[in-house]
């Protein structure tokens, strides 16, 4: 008999075991505003005050964002607005899924592309009859609509490239901002010699190295949307691509001429390094100014150029420009109108486009918003975007899990474990893998 | 049924029934939900799953290797984990359960790494291991200290393991207080009197009785660093090139980063099978050892 308990015991104890890895969702949900989600009252009538759950990644303006809510409250008392921030490196997508399992999805959240947005597109409302749609720009609209319907709200542009510094360069007597790779490569050459190393590389970070840099690969394609679609009927390949071989020198440059350990080095290694004036250029995008700026304020002139990986002097003097998030309307939230109400508000009364442009210094994805006090990158950005230099962020129509899986190829070619063609084969392999579903 | 059994019936479910419902609510239905969505082709976020029947499983078995590595991985981590946590819990054990002076403070030291949690500790140490070690080997040289941590399949394997094992020895180290504490000292010192040395007298006197908490001590670091994750999540996130990919976050990211949940509970449901054929083994085994007084 004791024999049978224990087994029965035993069986129980690797029963909850799984049970427990099932459950381990350690979301660390960032919440400045203390929400304890109090049950939404369904069958809210003329005078009740309809609770608004609003869930996004904005972690660097969730401050402002709360601010803003508040005003809005101000003008629709009966509306009250629950702000759920979520992001920075946890991983606010699986957040976000597990809050719909447990029935407790919020009304307006963000989604960060098209990918996304078709992933949940049954759970979404159709916003093509909204206010806004009028003035958003065209090309944010096209990313949103899935069979001509429109699915999400853009919001605000966001680009990256190489960040530079301005001082370094002109102490390394660098003139003119590198426009190909044989420029980049002569002005790593002088940094070097004036003892400033050139490349900042987080290569440990999965998005810096696998979504950012291996944008520019397929963005520069003739027709970036045609590869994608040849890659998972099976037509092209990524090994061989010239493009792809093209990288390979950028990033050889980089490695030559980079920090120590770049395979361990993450996003906050590397804003250290280049606020610190320790590197002349790291790969990232206008967000990443504030935070530097707040780590060292004397950190001097800063720019932001596009990252040449060959020597077209025209094709590579693009920059990666692309939004970063759309607001999706929960289709099955109790209070729609009131959420379109918020939505609305964001992006056309005064109030909402000032926060959007002075307090969270943003580029609007809109042509009646005119952008105010931006930083020195974002104003990089929107120069490229109204001379039309820019590439697309081609990532965002990539399999789900297929930046991680680059990430993973490259930096095992860094670490020498890869031949760049095998790595370039793991890479075909992983997206014919995910491309099945 | 006579009253009697009626009685027992009734005192039985009130010290059992709350723990029995919670583990069916927390544990069964969760379970049975998996097993389902095992056989579909469900992406986590859509309203409807479609029926897939075994098409998951014959996908796991002959096309996903990463998995399999991760099996691989996960198991050597377990054999190096179980047999140096063990040891040094119980060489932790043995040490304090003679009085010194120190013994309550040191107890204490060493159980607190298991009060923190796993994700915290992943984070504290990937600093030490990233920060602190290179500082450290600039000023002194060693070259131990100068390795690239974290930054190659090898130290990311004994990175996880130095953490693991830093977190639950102290645990491990409890139980077997406790138990040396139990075993009766008029035998121990029957031996002395033999003759037996120090060294023979815990061979052949101390560890056989004290087999029930090596039985439990073994299980627990055993399903433990099998089903590590919280630490490799923030540890190393199975970097550098998924070389250090638990299987538990094998799963999680085919759930949660591929949007393929169906396949991820195959995965899941899978583990839960090799994790009690192991322990259930492990159990059996040691079991067998233990001796009556």
């Amino acid at each position: 008999m004791k024999k049978v308990w224990t087994s029965l015991l035993v069986t129980t104890l690797a029963t909850s075991a799984l049970a427990g890895c099932a459950s381990n969702n350690n979301g660390s949900v960032a919440s400045p505003t203390a929400s304890s989600a109090a049950p939404v009252s369904s069958a809210s009538t003329n005078g009740e005050v309809q609770e608004i759950h609003v869930f996004h990644f904005m972690v660097e303006i969730s401050e402002q964002f709360n601010a803003m809510t508040e005003e809005f409250s101000k003008k629709y008392p009966n509306i009250k607005i629950v702000n759920d921030i979520v992001g920075g490196s946890t991983d606010w997508k699986s957040d976000l899924k597990t809050r719909f399992a447990a029935g407790d999805g919020p009304d307006v959240f963000a989604v960060d592309g098209p990918s996304m947005l078709k992933l949940w597109q049954s759970r979404i409302a159709d916003l093509s009859n909204e206010p806004w749609v009028g003035n958003a720009l065209p090309f944010a609209k096209e990313a949103a609509s899935i069979d001509g319907k429109l699915y999400g709200m853009p919001y605000n542009l966001q680009g990256f490239g190489l960040v530079y510094n301005k001082d370094h360069f002109a102490k390394a007597g660098i003139t003119q901002t590198p426009k190909t790779l044989t420029e980049l490569r002569d002005a790593a050459e002088k940094l070097k010699k004036a003892g400033i190393t050139p490349f900042g590389n987080g290569y440990g970070e999965w998005w810096i190295f696998g979504m950012h840099q291996m944008n520019i690969p397929f963005a520069q394609q003739p027709d970036p949307d045609q590869f994608i679609q040849d890659l998972s009927d099976g037509k092209a390949t990524i090994k061989g691509n010239a493009l792809f071989e093209d990288y390979k020198n950028f990033l050889d440059l980089t490695l030559k001429y980079g920090n120590d350990n770049p395979i361990t080095t993450d996003y906050k290694t590397q804003e250290t390094l280049f606020a610190g004036g320790q590197v002349a250029m790291i790969h990232q995008g206008d967000w990443a100014e504030a935070p530097m700026r707040q780590m060292n304020p004397d950190m001097g002139n800063i720019g932001l150029m596009p990252l040449p990986i060959n020597d077209d002097a025209e094709k590579m003097d693009r920059l990666e420009v692309g939004l970063p998030l759309f607001w999706a309307l929960n289709k099955e939230s109790k209070h729609l109108e009131a959420a379109k109400t918020f939505m609305n508000w964001m992006v056309t009364s005064d109030a909402g486009k000032k926060y959007l442009t002075e307090q969270f210094k943003y580029i609007p994805a809109y042509n009646n918003i005119e952008a105010t006090s931006l930083g020195a990158l974002s104003q990089v950005v929107l120069e490229y975007s109204k001379a039309n230099k820019t590439i697309p962020w081609n990532f965002s129509s990539w399999p789900d899990g297929a930046t991680n899986e680059f990430h993973a190829s490259m930096q095992a070619y860094v670490a020498g474990k890869l031949k760049y063609d095998e790595a370039l084969a793991k890479m075909d392999e992983a997206w014919k893998d995910l491309y099945k579903k | 049924m006579n009253r009697q059994q009626t009685k027992n019936l009734f005192h039985d479910s009130i010290f059992i029934g709350p723990a029995l419902l919670f583990f069916f609510v927390i544990t069964v239905i969760p379970f049975l939900f998996g097993l389902y969505y095992s056989f579909t082709s469900w992406n986590g976020v859509s309203g409807s799953a479609a029926w897939v029947g075994l098409d998951n499983y014959v996908r796991l078995f002959s096309e996903d290797t990463r998995f399999l590595h991760s099996f691989g991985f996960t198991f050597r981590f377990m054999l190096v984990s179980l047999v140096l946590s063990n040891v040094i819990g119980f060489g932790f054990a043995l040490a304090l359960s003679r009085h010194l002076k120190l013994t309550n403070l040191l107890r204490v030291s060493f159980f607190i790494p298991n009060v923190l949690a796993g994700l915290l500790l992943g984070f504290i140490w990937q600093f030490i291991l990233l920060k602190g070690f290179p500082s450290i080997g600039q000023m002194t040289g060693l070259s131990f200290f100068k390795m690239n941590w974290l930054g190659d399949a090898s130290t990311g394997f004994w990175g996880m393991v130095i953490v693991f094992v830093w977190q639950v020895s102290g645990y491990l180290m409890v139980i077997y207080i406790s138990a040396l504490q139990n075993v009766d000292s008029s035998i121990v010192e029957a031996a002395r009197i033999d003759g037996a040395s120090g060294w023979r007298s815990l061979i052949h006197i101390i560890i056989p009785l004290i087999m029930p908490s090596i039985t439990i001590c073994l299980f627990l670091s055993l399903s433990m660093s099998f089903k590590v994750f919280d630490l490799n999540l923030s540890l190393t996130a199975g970097g550098p090139f998924n070389s250090t990919e638990s299987v538990t976050l094998n799963i999680y990211k085919e759930a949660f980063q591929n949007n393929r949940y169906g396949l991820g509970s195959a995965k899941a449901i899978l583990f839960f099978l090799v994790v009690s054929l192991i322990t259930l083994l492990q159990v059996s085994l040691t079991k067998r050892r233990e001796v009556q007084l």
